[in-house]
């Protein structure tokens, strides 16, 4: 049996805490390490654990993203919790490299399930992510293949994975590759770039678009 | 809105009553003066004696002026309608005497000529058109009369032409001034109306904020976790139910309900920054000493602060060019928010923003500045991006935004009427000083200072420069008044006057003219102290050549009473313009104010009514820590998503979805609702069409999970719904 994987809740309501908590804890893979309202309280207790489950929407006036990349900063994996948020924080919070985005309002085994996954480091995918992100005005000038965008738009439309699988004739070790590459072009687009212009430039540093040659 | 019917503004009253007022001053005065330079001969032949006379003429518009103060605007236009009436009466019966022939050989009263009365009140009565058809009028009666009474001397001449041009610079400049303070009062109701329609919006949107976080921080939660209805969760659901109900009976306090936590606020501005412009990031400084939960602010203070935010992200977004990257800094203290967006972009130049472009000015800064304790600043040059800084410091009072003006004096800046007027006014003082000038030229046998008079006057009226409206610089005011007085030291000069003629020194009372316009022109001070050595010149050449002292007495006296018009025209309508715009500024932020309140009181009763009736009695429930029954969880569940979808559901969250959407829950079903397509416009009926086609496949869904959702921009159909494994698409009706 191999040791449990710690994890730790950052939310500021006592009574999210206590339910998810409570699932942590009586998962076999997994042990609840703590739980804190804030970030910096987090780090304050220094309560060290693997993976944290993050409010998306903390009310200590704290930035989603910026919240992710300082517990990623310290070598946390975090999976957000929300609770019917705006698609903005969502696509913000995607951008900084979370596991993924679960509601909080999704079955508790499902809640847990995704914890799990994420405590041994899978990415997640749920329909609330996929959709703010299939809905981002700045995708369409993202360097996305075509069965890329068409993956995307079967989870954003509530399919799950193996249905999305299905409904392609691929694999869902396939469909994991492309969604691994939908989230790294996506995270790209976290450094400053206002343009389309400047995207286009990035995708050619980062060799996913070809260089123009002359014809 | 009642507020705002209330608040009528009153530049164009006050102004009236001034225009009043001065005319009262200046016949009185003028008939005072007059009265020890003009002998009054008892020629008249009408059965009353000319200080009779006076007294009745100068009645009326003492009476008017008198009352003034305390007239309203129908009062006022009464009071002059009857002086103008009166005044024809006058006419009428002196014409009406002379005519019978029992006056001959006699002389027009010297009130009477006095046209500057009548018209004056003609233009308050009727407006400006009454007044000019009164100066016509009243000349050509004068006239008459002194045909009738066979007064036709050159003397009586040189008066009325002066008479008749101050009567057209009073009409020309009250005409200005009434309109004015017309514009004046129309934009003030524009403002008002704009101040109260934008506060009453401020105050909605602020107020389903304030319930939105409500219910995002405290019922969603609650909610989702009683429907778990694990008896572990129990007492904790109950205190975090009863939390809830306090919070929500605490919004029925409008004082308490209009206030926002800062945090609220930090949240918001980092909401709005990603809304607007997901790549910018924002920095805050927090160094609140006394701690987090009471510091607060009002919600006015907070939708302004956002919607300038706001505006100013957007600003930067469309202006400041594809390279530029954008950062938003908020700095909050115990007592001071503020909130600065950055951009190094193409910038540009402030100064030749048009003041009537409403962006900037209107929907950042004036927006913030209208708001107690409001501060806003843009700074950009063009090359070095644009910086806009949002601030709010407790205690300090509203501020109504500078217009950034020329300084033009008591003028309107400038306006192609007032252009007009000036140049007409300048044509007519130009004829009638040369009329004079011949006049007196050729009657007393000296052109050489008839010529060096009339090059004078031109050259003092030029100086005071014409091509802008700004006020003339103190060198240039005082090389208006050098000249003024070089020209009335004509009067020093020995030359032969005829001592029966009143018009050799015609120049002394157009020097006043001069003055009079520099006082206008914003320098009353320097106008009077040139006015005073003026004065001081002439009545020296009275002494020294006695032989015609009434003539020097009579131009002095004119040269006194014109002055003295202009000085208080110039003080009165500055006192009046500085206390109408601080009035316009305190009666706005009150109707903000008002309105604002108002508004958030009621959409806080008809929201915080609808919010209780949805979920009032389950919380109750909840805060009893009872064990719920299978259909009070799904209730719970039910209710959270209702509640949930009015943020991720947007604009799919409307009838007979609704419905559908709870009544499936209450089945057990889990409905997941997505409107992210913000970028997505459309009309009604396609979200009608979406919201009907989605609530009948959802009313067919049994179990399990159903998931509706509008489709990006861009794809072929509206909507899509999945059910397990099935996909539908509502296509676009052609």
């Amino acid at each position: 049996m191999p040791e449990p994987i710690q994890v730790a809740i950052v939310d500021d309501h006592e009574l999210v805490s206590l339910a998810v908590g409570g699932l942590i804890h009586d998962h076999e893979a997994l042990e609840f390490a703590g739980h804190a309202a804030s970030v910096p309280q987090f780090i304050a207790a220094g309560i060290r654990a693997r993976l944290v489950v993050l409010d998306l929407n903390l009310r200590d006036g704290s930035q989603p993203s910026e919240n992710v990349e300082r517990l990623r900063d310290r070598g946390t994996d975090v999976l957000v919790l929300t609770s019917g948020e705006n698609p903005f924080l969502i696509r913000e919070v995607s951008r900084s490299g979370v596991l993924g985005i679960v509601r909080k309002s999704a079955a508790p085994e499902d809640i847990i399930g995704a914890i799990a996954a994420a405590a041994a480091g899978q990415p997640i995918v749920t329909t609330e992510w996929a959709a703010a992100l299939d809905s981002d005005p700045e995708l369409g000038s993202a360097p996305l293949t075509d069965r890329e965008r068409e993956v995307l738009a079967l989870y954003a439309s509530g399919l799950p994975a193996k249905s999305v699988a299905r409904r392609l004739s691929v694999t869902e070790n396939t469909i994991d590759d492309h969604i691994r590459r939908i989230r790294t072009v996506y995270a790209q687009l976290s450094r400053p770039a206002n343009t389309k212009v400047d995207l286009y430039r990035r995708g050619m540093e980062d060799g996913i678009l070809p260089y123009p040659t002359l014809s | 809105m009642t507020a705002t019917a209330a608040r009528e503004p009153r530049a164009e009253l006050r102004t009236l009553r001034l225009c009043t007022g001065v005319v009262g001053a200046s016949t009185l005065a003028a008939t005072v003066a007059t009265s020890f330079v003009v002998t009054q001969p008892d020629r008249l032949g009408t059965p009353t004696s000319p200080w009779v006379l006076t007294a009745i003429a100068i009645l009326l518009p003492l009476l008017a002026a008198g009352s003034a103060p305390w007239s309203d605007l129908p009062t006022l236009r009464w009071l002059n309608a009857l002086v103008v009436v009166e005044y024809g009466v006058l006419l009428l019966v002196l014409a009406l005497a002379a005519a019978s022939g029992r006056v001959s050989d006699g002389e027009v009263p010297w009130v009477l000529t006095f046209t500057a009365a009548p018209v004056a009140a003609a233009l308050v009565a009727w407006g400006r058109r009454a007044a000019w058809l009164v100066l016509l009028a009243a000349t050509a009666a004068i006239q008459l009369l002194r045909v009738l009474v066979g007064h036709d001397t050159l003397s009586a001449l040189a008066s009325d032409v002066q008479a008749f041009f101050a009567s057209l610079a009073l009409v020309l400049l009250f005409g200005t001034l009434v309109a004015a303070s017309r514009d004046f009062d129309r934009s003030t109701r524009v403002a008002y109306a704009r101040a109260s329609h934008r506060s009453a919006e401020d105050a909605r949107a602020g107020v389903r904020r304030r319930l939105q976080a409500l219910v995002h921080d405290e019922l969603l939660a609650t909610l989702v976790l009683a429907a778990r209805d694990a008896p572990a969760l129990r007492t904790a659901v109950a205190a975090q139910a009863a939390r809830t109900r306090r919070l929500l009976r605490d919004l029925h306090e409008p004082e308490a309900a209009a206030r926002v936590p800062v945090d609220d606020l930090v949240r918001q501005v980092r909401d709005t920054a990603a809304q607007e412009c997901p790549a910018a990031r924002v920095g805050l400084i927090d160094s609140r000493r006394t701690g987090s939960a009471a510091a607060s602010v009002g919600l006015d203070v907070a939708e302004a602060l956002t919607g300038a935010l706001r505006q100013a992200l957007v600003n930067s977004r469309t202006h400041a060019g594809p390279q530029a990257t954008i950062s938003v800094e908020m700095a909050i203290s115990d007592d001071d928010v503020r909130i600065r967006v950055a951009d190094d972009g193409v910038g540009f130049d402030p100064a030749r923003v048009s003041p009537r472009r409403m962006g900037i000015s209107t929907s950042i800064v004036g927006r913030v500045r209208g708001v107690p304790g409001g501060e806003a600043r843009v700074e950009s040059r063009p090359g070095s991006g644009t910086r806009v800084t949002l601030a709010w410091t407790r205690g300090r009072p509203a501020e109504e935004p500078a217009a950034p003006a020329v300084d033009t004096g008591i003028l309107p800046a400038e306006d192609r009427r007032v252009r007009t007027g000036i140049l007409v006014t300048i044509a007519v003082f130009w004829a009638a000083q040369a009329v004079l000038a011949g006049i007196a030229g050729a009657a007393a046998g000296d052109p050489a200072v008839a010529g060096l008079a009339i090059v004078g006057v031109g050259a003092a009226f030029l100086a005071i420069g014409w091509r802008s409206l700004a006020r003339p610089t103190p060198a240039r005011a005082w090389v208006v008044v050098a000249i003024v007085v070089a020209t009335t030291a004509l009067s020093l000069v020995p030359i032969p006057r005829d001592e029966h003629r009143y018009g050799d020194t015609w120049y002394v009372a157009a020097c006043g003219f001069v003055l009079l316009a520099l006082a206008v022109r914003g320098r009353p001070g320097v106008a009077v102290l040139g006015g005073l050595v003026a004065v001081v010149l002439s009545l020296s050449g009275a002494y020294l050549w006695p032989n015609d002292v009434a003539d020097v007495l009579a131009s002095t006296t004119r040269h006194l009473v014109i002055l003295a018009i202009g000085v208080l025209l110039v003080l009165g309508t500055a006192r009046t313009q500085a206390r109408t715009t601080a009035l316009r500024a305190e009666e706005l932020a009150a109707v903000r104010a008002q309105v604002f309140r108002e508004a958030a009181a009621r959409e806080l009763r008809e929201r915080s009514r609808a919010l209780e009736e949805v979920i009032g009695r389950m919380l109750e429930r909840l805060e009893s820590g009872a064990e719920l029954t299978e259909h009070e969880r799904r209730e719970c569940a039910a209710l959270d998503g209702r509640l949930r979808d009015q943020y991720r559901g947007g604009r799919i969250s409307r009838p007979p979805m609704i419905e559908a959407a709870m009544a499936a829950r209450r089945r057990g079903v889990d409905v997941v609702l997505l409107d992210d397509a913000s970028d997505r416009v459309l009309s009604e009926t396609e979200l009608d069409a979406i919201a009907h086609w989605l609530a009948s496949r959802l009313d067919a869904v049994p179990e399990g999970r159903f998931t509706g959702r509008i489709l990006p921009h861009g794809r072929d159909g509206l909507a899509s719904a999945v059910t397990g494994d099935e996909v539908a698409e509502l296509p676009r009706t052609p």
